[in-house]
C-alpha cells in the first residue's frame, strides 16, 4: 500500500475529492440557494457583471474557504490536544484553550485603549490577544495540574473543564462590564456562538498561508506525541524531554486554536470529533492523523457553515450551536464505547 | 578498543549513586558495573531501590548525586538522544494510551532516539523492513511476532505481550536493555520462555533486569546483584550469591537449595524466618 505524507495514496485521494466537493456544495448554499448548473454558469469568467457573481467572489467563496481553514485548524488542534493530554476526550474547548482565546479576544474588541490600538494594526491584535489567552490558558491547565499533582489524564481534563468554566465567567463579566451601547457587544456575542467571519482576500491569503505553516510544524510534532503515549518514562528513557514537549506542543496548537477563534469564534466539538472518526479508521498513528483531522475538520465545517448560512433565511444559525448539537451526542457516542471497552 | 580492554573494562559504571524521594534515602551509595554481552539480574526485597537505580540509568530519574558512565563517557555527557539510542528501557507496568497494533508498537520504537521534532518516517516501517528481511526480521522471527504485527496490542495474551514490548525495546539495537521485573505477569511456562526469549536476544545487548523470581535469576543471569536498603550488597556469579548466605539477610528468611537439572535452587523456609 502506497502512502503519501504517511496517509494511504486511496485515502488521501477520497479526502481531496471529498474537499473540493464540499467546497463547491457549500458554494450553492446560502439564503440564495444556487443549483449546480447555475453555479458552472456563473463560475464563468463572461458573466463576471451580474451581481450574484460578485457576490459569490466576494462574500460566498472566501466566507467557505475560510470556514474550510477554521475547520482545518480546529480538527489538527484537536489531533495535537488529544496527543498531549493523552486523552480523546480533550478538546481545545474543553480545556480551556479556546475559552482562553475568546477571552483574549473579547479584552481586544472591547476592553477601549486596546480597540484604538486595533485601528492601526487590526489584522494583529486580535489574533495576538486570541494567541496569549490561548497559550495563557492551556499552559496553566498543566501547571495546575502538575502543582495539585493530578497524575491521571482524566484529572487534567477535568482541571481544564473548571479551567474554561473560570474563564467563560470572566468574558460574560467582562462583557456585561465593558460593552457599551454600540455594536461590539453584537460582535462579541455573536463570537461566543461561533460563526465563520467573512475576510478580504488579502486577509485570507495570511490566515490560509499561516495556516499551511503552523500545520507543517504540527506535522513535526508527530513523533514526541507517538513516544509521549507510550508513558512518560518510556518517553524520557526514548530521549524525549518530556516537559519541554509539551510546552512546545502546547504552543503550537495555542496558535493553530487562536487561529480559528479569531476567524470562526468559539466553535466546539469539532477538535474532539474529528480525530476520532480519524483514529477510527486510519488508526492512532500522529503523522497521519494531524494532516488527516485537518482535512476532515475542513470538509466538516465546510458543510456546516454552508447549513448555519441556509437552513433560516436570512437569519444565519450560530455555526457553534450546529457543532454542538452534534457533537454533544457524538461525546456521549464516545463515552459509551469507552465504558464498554 | 582492543580486544582485551573490552573484555576488561564495563559497557556501564554506577558508582556511588544517591537519591532522595520524599526525604528517604532510594539510593544510597549504588556501585556497579554491566559488562558487554551479560544478564545482569537485579534481585532485593521490595523498596530496595531496584526500579530507582534503573530509571537513573535509563535516563528517566536523575539522581542527586554520583556518577553514571556508559562507554566510559558520563552519561550526562551524552546528549538525549544519543543516550537513548544505547539504553532502552522497559517498565514494568506498562499501557499505551493508544489502541496500538504490534506493527505500531514497532516503528514507534524504531524511531527510539530520534530528536523529539524529526519527520517521523525516517526510518522505514516495520512491515516494510520485515518483508525485506532486514535485521529487524531477525527479532521478529525470534520472538515469534512475524504473525502478531496486525493485532492489537490490547489483545494480545501476557507472554505475546512481553515479546512485543521486548522487541519494541530492542528493535533499535541498543547495547544495553533494562528490565523491570518482565515476567511478573505471567504464568511459569510464559515466564520461562520470555527468559529464553531474552537470553537469545542478547548476543550484542547487554541486560539488567529486575526480578523477584530468585530462582529464574540464578538459573538464565551471568551474574546477580542483590540489592537491599538502596546499595548493592553483594554482586556476583550464581555460586558466590548462594554461598555467601546474603539471601537469607537481605530477605530476612532462611532458604533451602535444593539440587536441580540446571542447578541449586531455592525454597524460602516456611515461618521460619532468619
Amino acid at each position: 500500500m502506497t502512502r503519501i505524507l504517511d496517509i494511504p495514496t486511496g485515502w488521501l485521494a477520497a479526502l481531496v475529492a471529498a474537499v473540493l466537493l464540499s467546497i463547491g456544495f457549500a458554494m450553492m448554499l446560502g439564503p440564495e440557494l444556487l443549483g449546480p448548473g447555475r453555479l458552472l454558469d456563473l463560475l464563468r469568467p463572461a458573466a463576471s457583471d451580474h451581481p450574484l457573481d460578485r457576490l459569490l467572489f466576494e462574500w460566498r467563496l472566501p466566507r467557505v474557504l475560510t470556514a474550510f481553514v477554521v475547520g482545518g485548524l480546529l480538527g489538527a488542534a484537536g489531533a495535537i490536544f488529544q496527543g498531549i493530554f493523552r486523552n480523546p476526550l480533550a478538546d481545545p474547548f474543553l480545556i480551556g484553550t479556546a475559552p482562553g482565546a475568546a477571552l483574549g479576544a473579547t479584552l481586544a474588541l472591547l476592553v477601549p485603549g486596546l480597540s484604538l490600538f486595533q485601528a492601526l494594526s487590526p489584522l494583529l491584535l486580535l489574533p495576538v490577544l486570541s494567541f496569549a489567552g490561548a497559550f495563557g490558558a492551556t499552559l496553566a491547565v498543566l501547571l495546575l495540574a502538575r502543582i495539585a499533582q493530578v497524575r491521571d489524564t482524566a484529572g487534567l481534563l477535568l482541571a481544564g473543564v473548571a479551567m474554561a468554566a473560570f474563564l467563560g465567567a470572566v468574558r460574560s463579566y467582562l462583557m456585561l462590564a465593558l460593552a457599551d451601547e454600540t455594536i461590539s457587544l453584537q460582535v462579541v456575542l455573536s463570537w461566543t456562538l461561533g460563526g465563520i467571519q467573512t475576510p478580504f482576500w488579502r486577509e485570507l491569503g495570511y490566515v490560509a498561508l499561516a495556516s499551511l505553516l503552523l500545520l507543517v510544524f504540527a506535522r513535526r510534532l508527530a513523533h514526541g506525541l507517538d513516544v509521549l503515549g507510550l508513558g512518560d518514562d518510556v518517553a524520557r528513557n526514548m530521549g524525549l524531554p518530556v516537559e519541554r514537549f509539551v510546552v512546545m506542543a502546547t504552543l503550537l496548537a495555542s496558535a493553530l486554536v487562536a487561529l480559528a477563534v479569531t476567524w470562526g469564534g468559539t466553535i466546539g466539538f469539532v477538535g474532539l470529533i474529528v480525530p476520532h472518526l480519524v483514529r477510527w479508521t486510519l488508526g492512532p498513528r500522529h503523522g497521519p492523523l494531524i494532516l488527516t483531522s485537518a482535512l476532515v475538520g475542513g470538509i466538516l465545517l465546510t458543510l456546516l457553515d454552508g447549513l448555519a448560512r441556509s437552513l433560516l433565511p436570512p437569519a444565519e444559525i450560530p455555526l457553534g450551536l450546529l457543532t454542538a448539537l452534534i457533537g454533544a451526542p457524538f461525546f456521549m457516542l464516545i463515552l459509551a464505547r469507552r465504558s464498554r471497552q | 578498543m582492543t580486544q582485551a580492554a573490552a573484555i576488561h573494562s564495563p559497557l556501564a559504571r554506577l558508582a556511588d549513586l544517591r537519591l532522595i524521594k520524599a526525604r528517604r534515602p532510594v539510593l544510597d551509595g549504588v556501585a556497579l558495573e554491566i559488562f558487554a554481552g551479560e544478564l545482569l539480574a537485579l534481585v532485593g526485597p521490595n523498596g530496595a531501590g531496584k526500579s530507582s537505580a534503573l530509571k537513573c540509568l535509563g535516563g528517566i530519574e536523575t539522581a542527586w548525586s554520583g556518577r553514571i558512565e556508559l562507554e566510559g563517557r558520563r552519561l550526562t555527557d551524552f546528549p538525549a538522544a544519543e543516550r537513548a539510542r544505547r539504553i532502552a528501557y522497559l517498565p514494568q507496568f506498562f499501557a499505551p494510551h493508544w489502541e496500538l497494533s504490534v506493527a505500531d508498537l514497532l516503528d514507534i520504537g524504531r524511531q527510539r532516539g530520534l530528536t523529539a521534532l524529526g519527520w517521523s518516517a525516517i526510518r522505514p516501517p516495520v512491515r516494510a523492513a520485515a518483508d525485506t528481511g532486514d535485521q529487524s526480521s531477525g527479532l521478529l522471527q525470534d520472538l515469534e511476532l512475524t504473525g502478531l504485527l496486525d493485532r492489537q496490542f490490547a489483545s494480545l495474551s501476557g507472554g505475546e505481550r512481553a515479546r512485543a514490548l521486548l522487541a519494541q525495546a530492542l528493535i533499535a539495537r541498543p547495547s544495553l536493555l533494562l528490565a523491570d521485573e518482565p515476567i511478573a505477569s505471567l504464568d511459569p511456562a510464559h515466564q520461562l520462555r520470555t527468559m529464553q526469549y531474552l537470553r537469545r536476544c542478547l548476543t550484542d545487548v547487554a541486560s539488567l533486569v529486575v526480578l523477584h523470581d530468585l530462582n529464574l535469576a540464578l538459573r538464565f543471569a551471568d551474574r546477580v546483584a542483590v540489592m537491599a536498603e538502596g546499595r548493592i550488597v553483594v554482586c556476583g556469579t550464581n555460586e558466590d550469591i548462594l554461598d555467601s548466605g546474603i539471601l537469607t539477610r537481605v530477605f530476612g528468611v532462611r532458604f533451602e537449595t535444593y539440587p536441580t537439572s540446571w542447578g541449586r535452587a531455592l525454597l524460602p523456609g516456611g515461618d521460619d524466618l532468619g
